[in-house]
């Protein structure tokens, strides 16, 4: 059987080479902008909005509002981050309209099976009672509004710093501490935190 | 003893599947800028094919509008002495209805002017409004010019009535009082031969 060959790829194009690439139209330096960065926005607003067909929908946006501003794009070397900011903005006006809507009774939780929830996404070898707990974090961020979700869950469920935090949520780290901490009080039970934690 | 700990997101599975990352990219690559260049150039061809349909047919319509007045199935206007009622169809939309005993002879067709002669007898003229032709009716007495209207004249050896129904016409003549007299809609004007015994 004949063996197949690595090709070693050491000078991969860096994001600031496959921006300046895509700001001048190139298809292949949007594609590959996105074949790098897509996979991690799609996982963090899938978490986000807990709703598959959303988040899709948000890295479509992000991308195309990204490709909008590629050519005043200063800070070329933090394209994830930047990119980052647009989808959980993107996301926050979702989640914001979709808890008007449910405020005021136009619009009905989600259908079980559009769900994309922490619980739906729990690893395999997971124990029950931690399946449970999730459940119940899940049950809370459903309820919680979008700002302190958001918050919390970058925090949380990302590992976002607090500054990351505060810069993805367009407030101050004070501000985006105090929307962690209102959740942290009703998640305390569910969940363990971890030593060193803010 | 509860096994989760933050970040949350290391003890959940990857919601990210390839075909989701394509279905976004599809939408992404439908609506990029290179495409939407395309589809402008296409509209911006689509926009100078229509100007220049649009600019023929204009031309078209303006040759047909300074060739000589003609009747409405093409023949050339020539002088008309009915013995009995009948009606002119002109190719601008103009009509000429002519009484039994009525001569009438154009004498000038041009693209800005359309003079005839009503020798004797009755004539109602239906001028389309806003044609490119002045119109001059001369009646012996008085020459009646229109622009876009409907009026009648009766021309006997020494008298000339001219009654507007539409529009306005201006009568000019030796006979007519003050040589000029602009009739509106509703007014009438009969003009006597000098030497006749009113």
């Amino acid at each position: 059987m004949r063996r197949p060959i690595l090709l070693s790829v050491p000078n991969a194009p860096s994001d600031a080479d496959l921006i300046s690439r895509a700001a001048q139209g190139d298809r292949f330096g949007v594609e590959l902008i996105f074949r790098r960065h897509a996979g991690y926005l799609l996982g963090i607003t899938t978490r986000l909005l807990a709703d598959r067909a959303a988040a899709e929908a948000v890295v479509e946006a992000t991308f195309l509002a990204g490709l909008r501003q590629l050519p005043v794009l200063r800070e070329v070397e933090s394209v994830r981050a930047w990119l980052a900011r647009i989808a959980v903005q993107l996301a926050r006006r979702r989640l914001r309209r979709a808890w008007w809507l449910r405020r005021l009774g136009w619009l009905r939780r989600q259908r079980r099976g559009e769900h994309a929830t922490l619980n739906v996404f729990a690893a395999l070898d997971l124990r029950p009672e931690d399946r449970a707990a999730l459940a119940r974090v899940d049950g809370i961020l459903e309820r919680a509004r979008p700002g302190r979700r958001i918050a919390w869950m970058l925090c949380r469920v990302e590992g976002f710093d607090l500054d990351d935090v505060a810069a993805a949520c367009g407030c101050s780290a004070a501000s985006a501490w105090r929307r962690i901490a209102d959740i942290d009080a009703l998640v305390e039970g569910p969940v363990a935190r971890r030593p060193g934690s803010p | 003893m509860n096994q989760l700990r933050y970040p949350l997101k290391d003890r959940l599975q990857d919601p990210v599947t390839e075909r989701a990352l394509q279905r976004v990219w599809r939408g992404i690559d439908e609506q990029s800028p290179r495409r939407h260049r395309r589809r402008r150039l296409h509209k911006a061809a689509l926009a100078v094919l229509a100007i220049i349909a649009s600019a023929g047919l204009g031309l078209a319509v303006h040759l047909r509008q300074i060739a000589p007045l003609r009747l409405s199935d093409g023949r050339p206007l020539r002088a008309v002495d009915a013995s009995a009622e009948a009606v002119l169809a002109l190719n601008d939309g103009s009509r000429i209805h002519l009484w039994p005993g009525t001569y009438f002879e154009p004498i000038e067709s041009s693209s800005s002017t359309f003079t005839a002669v009503l020798h004797r007898g009755e004539a109602r003229f239906d001028v389309r409004p806003g044609g490119p032709r002045r119109w001059l009716i001369e009646c012996g007495l008085a020459t009646v010019e229109v622009l876009g209207t409907e009026f009648h004249c009766r021309r006997t050896a020494d008298r000339l009535r001219v009654s507007v129904e539409r529009g306005t016409v201006l009568v000019r003549g030796q006979a007519v009082p003050d040589r000029v007299r602009l009739l509106t809609a509703g007014d009438s004007l009969e003009v006597v031969a000098p030497d006749h015994p009113r």
